[in-house]
């Protein structure tokens, strides 16, 4: 009993409490997660677009990136971005004459890490939306008389998004497993801050199963999410 | 208590005499960088504010130097490098003296030394080793954690490699947790960690091994901790020495030491630098 | 990075790789097994086991792998009763809890493509197979299990990729396997791009063999007339696919 009392303690808000520190957490995976997510999603619609044009070059570089970040564990971008980028971003700053010191901090690259895989990921995703549209309503624009732009714009991306709907909730969910990894580089996500706990308390088992119980919310809110946004699409 | 009130009493004549407002205006503040997650040396309070042995010592370096000193946090995998580009001016935080850095890099004085320490349970037959070899010979064959990028790991690289099974950490406390759980034999790292370890409840089943292992030795253990700093800040180096000597003269190290370590980790101020 | 250093890293990789190969090989197995025992339990008859069966799927398909290695590795071990019983012989080593973390995880996804397989069987086949008066072991074994197998052997060539990426969290805890190592000499020789592409290298390489080596085998599965048939694989590979190994 003296245990139960005890736990109830120490997930307690308040000074001696952690709710308030998993509360901080968890803000920073979702913001780490979402700012990832949407920028890889727009990053990830560019590189399909790069994959479908007509330019060979650039179409075999963007190939030659989903190959690469989907074929090496996650962890090992993180650990590329953690200790590369401040040296490139220096090197390519001294090209520029600046010779000051730059650096980029934990949580960015956190971001960063996010956005490469989910943009790998989703420009997958955006590929095979777009191999499901028939030719037909390729034809049917041209036949209308749109440029091959507007058509775009207009015909084709608004199925595109339709398509690729149920794939962008995975690369979402995806996405916040993989903020857990941004603990190694003591991003202080929610990950992070249940290690802290539970080594300071000496009670892991708690807080890594409050972890495992926030996450599995998280996922469970975000799939009905998307499947409510599917269905309104699908009849809207 | 008499001591320390006059020891206060002085600092705050000598501040009064020193405190002119030339100098500490007209040079741009020192930029410090410390890890804040390395107790006792460095650490950070709930609050976020910085404190610790190096902590305390570099601030009262700052006074006697005259000089305004800005402490940042940072993890210190990524301090070298932050230092090397200009991030900081000088580095403290229980830094050892090593060959390798002081090609790189400069030291100020070492200020203190602390030796490297196995740790087991209480109930291991690894206890009560008078010597080294001694000690030695009882680890073969065993499971050895250790922190990755320590000193610690360097120890174990160049006098167990291939006798021992050795497991690495990302941090102290992961270590301490495997310890306790029995999943390692011993571990080993400086000093301080397993005085917290054994001090605190969990700990108790903990001890820390003899003999002690240090630069004496082992002289790749280096002959303590200094700053860390660039070769061409020279200026800063001899002005941060300076003030080193007279702290350790004042018995102010000590009294930090005293204070959070629970023992003197000092050591003798450099002849070569402070002069008789 | 010199010739000495490239030697070193090089020589570091060459003897992590069998770490990584050996972590996959422990886990996709082990997984399988689960994955066909939560399938089995999925269709039973007792509502309970169903239950149980979904409730495995849903948990270690919601939660990220990492939590579930930790709390494996570093929860379970707070616990003195569990460090006295004999499962402490299996959970004291990394590389144990490693390989349960990952099966479990790897044997939840494995069932949602086993589901997918089986979904993929028509009807009329087994229909008929029960027709001619075989018994039900035999309609599994000869009908429904070769159909299934063909179907899902797409989503599961991406499963055993994911599964060797996920590897890599096996470093988290002290089991030195590609990632881990290439983090250590990351940041001990700051050769931070070609340390980068040296690895990256590898696990391109073993998975390309692996997806290689199964398409190959699809394509010895596949009955004669499907063969050219190449684009429906695409299909269903994105159908019950797992979307990442995080």
């Amino acid at each position: 009993m003296a245990a139960d009392a005890s736990i109830l303690q120490m997930l307690a808000w308040g000074d001696q409490g952690w709710s308030r520190p998993l509360l901080f957490g968890l803000g920073v995976t979702i913001a780490c997660a979402s700012l990832g997510y949407v920028l890889g999603v727009a990053l990830g619609f560019a590189i399909a677009l790069a994959k479908l044009g007509n330019n060979r070059w650039i179409a075999s570089a963007a190939n030659l990136y989903t190959t690469v970040v989907r074929g090496v564990p996650p962890l090992l971008v993180i650990f590329l971005l953690f200790f590369g980028t401040n040296g490139a971003l220096m090197w390519v700053a001294r090209g520029f004459g600046y010779t000051g010191y730059i650096e980029i901090d934990a949580f960015t690259v956190g971001v960063m890490a996010v956005t490469l895989v989910s943009a790998s990921y989703s420009s997958e995703v955006f590929r095979g939306a777009h191999g499901t549209i028939p030719a037909g309503q390729f034809e049917a624009f041209a036949a209308l008389g749109l440029r091959p732009f507007l058509g775009l714009c207009l015909v084709i991306m608004p199925q595109m998004f339709r398509q690729a709907l149920p794939g962008l909730g995975n690369v979402w969910i995806m996405a916040i497993k993989e903020t857990t990894l941004l603990s190694v580089i003591s991003v202080a996500e929610l990950m992070r801050v249940v290690g802290l706990a539970g080594r300071t308390t000496g009670q892991p088992f708690v807080f890594y199963g409050a972890a495992a119980v926030i996450y599995f919310v998280l996922v469970a809110v975000s799939s009905r999410v998307f499947i409510a946004v599917e269905n309104r699409m699908r009849w809207g | 208590m008499n001591g320390k009130w006059t020891e206060r009493l002085a600092a705050v004549a000598l501040a009064a005499v020193f405190a002119t407002p030339v100098s500490a205006e007209d040079l741009p503040e020192v930029r410090i960088g410390t890890d804040g997650g390395y107790l006792p040396w460095t650490s950070m309070t709930p609050a976020g504010e910085l404190t610790g042995f190096d902590i305390e010592l570099a601030k009262l370096v700052c006074e006697r130097m005259q000089r305004n000193c800005r402490f940042t946090a940072q993890p210190w995998e990524g301090q070298i490098p932050a230092l090397e580009q200009g991030k900081y001016d000088i580095l403290v935080g229980g830094i050892s003296i090593t060959p390798e850095r002081q090609k790189r890099l400069a030291f100020t004085q070492s200020y203190g030394n602390l030796p490297i320490n196995f740790a087991a349970a209480k109930s291991s037959d690894l206890n009560g080793k008078s010597s080294w070899s001694e000690l030695k010979k009882a680890l073969i064959g065993k499971t050895i954690g250790v922190q990755s990028g320590t000193q610690s790991q360097k120890f174990i690289d160049n006098e167990l490699k291939g006798d021992v099974d050795v497991r690495l950490y990302d941090n102290q406390d992961s270590l301490n947790l495997d310890l306790l759980a029995g999943r390692i034999d011993a571990a080993l790292a400086g000093r301080s960690p397993w005085i917290a370890l054994t001090g605190s409840s969990q700990g108790e089943t903990v001890e820390i091994l003899s003999p002690n292992l240090d630069f004496e030795q082992f002289d790749y253990l280096g002959v303590g901790v200094g700053g860390l700093m660039r070769k061409e800040t020279e200026e800063l180096r001899k002005a941060w020495d300076v003030a080193l000597c007279q702290l350790k003269k004042d018995g102010e190290v000590t009294r930090i030491s005293q204070q959070w370590f629970g023992f003197d980790i000092s050591t003798k101020a450099d002849p070569k630098i402070c002069g008789e | 990075m010199d010739f000495e250093t490239t030697l070193h890293v090089a020589s570091e990789l060459a003897g992590a790789i069998w770490v990584t190969l050996a972590l996959a090989a422990a886990t996709l197995p082990l997984g399988f097994v689960l994955a066909g025992i939560a399938t089995w339990a999925r269709a039973s008859r007792h509502g309970f086991l169903r239950a149980i069966a979904s409730a495995y799927v849903l948990a270690f398909r919601s939660t990220p792998l990492l939590v579930q290695i930790f709390v494996l590795y570093y929860g379970l071990s707070q616990f003195t009763w569990l460090r006295q019983s004999p499962a402490w012989i299996l959970l004291r080593e990394p590389f144990a809890c490693a390989v349960i973390a990952m099966s479990l995880c790897s044997g939840a996804y494995t069932a949602e493509v086993m589901r997918g397989g089986l979904a993929a069987v028509p009807k009329g086949a087994i229909e008929a197979a029960r027709a001619l008066g075989l018994s039900p072991l035999k309609v599994f074994l000869l009908v429904t299990a070769p159909i299934a197998v063909r179907r899902a052997l797409p989503a599961y060539s991406n499963e055993i990729v994911v599964t060797l990426k996920a590897t890599s969290l096996a470093s988290t805890i002290t089991v030195m396997e590609l990632t881990g190592v290439a983090k250590d000499l990351m940041s001990e020789t700051f050769a931070v791009i070609q340390v980068f592409c040296m690895v990256a290298a590898i696990y391109l390489i073993i998975n390309s063999a692996l997806i290689f080596g199964l398409r190959l085998l699809e394509i010895y599965l596949a009955p004669p007339h499907e063969r050219p048939l190449r684009r429906q694989r695409g299909r269903n590979r994105k159908a019950e696919a797992r979307p990442a190994d995080a």
